[in-house]
């Protein structure tokens, strides 16, 4: 999990759209832009766009369907913001072992 | 949803009474031997504190809480120019009364935007939050 991959998905997640698009992308198998746009309140061409950065984040991947392009989550770049998680817990795990062997030396 | 965040909670009970537990978790002799090797910290609402850690790197942010013998509230980021506001969170180590001491509970929270939608949506489908929980990691609950 590299953290470019990490900057990534938090820079394209930054926006509310993007985060409901994922949101609907959780629970839907595929989708293409003018289905979102039934679903939420913004054009097919705007909604396009965000699936495009998503993309470019490698949250989604899309295939050519037609005239159209079907979307669909790619979990990775969130395994890597998981990841950036447990890292954030074992840093404090350590520090508070630590801290507890302080205070197990200088007493009350 | 909107105030939810995804954060990170650990906690410890240490052996001694507040007035001690909150000296070691906010002078900088005792900080610098279980938060950092070096720390810099101006316990006052806005004060710096500057972190390098055993890796070399280095964090900075700004005090947010200081209530004696009861909280201490931090905002930290790594100190790199890119992309900062992507990376701040919140440190925010709270002091509660425990059975043989002073529990300490550390929650980090990651910043603004990103987080709930890993709480709320993806990680939830894919049940990271359940493989987290299950292996005593991540706590991916929604917090404060």
């Amino acid at each position: 999990m590299s953290t470019a991959s990490v900057d990534a998905a938090f820079t394209a997640l930054a926006d509310p759209t993007r985060r409901e698009v994922v949101r609907l992308l959780a629970t839907t198998p595929t989708v293409t832009a003018s289905e979102l746009s039934r679903r939420l309140p913004l054009t097919r061409q705007a909604l396009a766009k965000h699936l495009g950065a998503l993309a470019a984040a490698g949250l989604v991947s899309g295939a050519r369907a037609g005239r159209e392009t079907r979307y669909e989550l790619t979990p990775e770049p969130l395994g890597a913001v998981s990841a950036w998680l447990d890292g954030v817990g074992a840093a404090w795990e350590h520090r508070l072992a630590a801290l507890e062997r302080l205070a197990d030396e200088t007493g009350a | 949803m909107a105030t939810t965040t995804t954060g990170v909670t650990r906690d410890v009970v240490l052996p001694v009474a507040n007035d001690r537990a909150w000296e070691l978790v906010t002078e900088q002799e005792h900080l610098e031997r279980w938060l950092a090797p070096e720390v810099d910290i101006e316990l006052e609402r806005g004060g710096r504190i500057e972190i390098r850690l055993e890796d070399g790197s280095a964090r900075a942010g700004t005090v947010e809480t200081v209530e004696h013998g009861r909280e201490l509230a931090f905002r930290w980021h790594p100190d790199r120019p890119e992309r900062r506001e992507d990376w701040e969170s919140t440190v925010r180590i709270t002091l509660e009364p425990a059975v043989a001491g002073t529990r300490i509970v550390v929650v980090e929270s990651l910043g603004a935007g990103v987080p709930q939608a890993i709480a709320s949506a993806a990680l939830c489908a894919w049940g990271w939050e359940r493989r987290l929980t299950a292996i005593g990691l991540g706590t991916l609950a929604p917090v404060g």
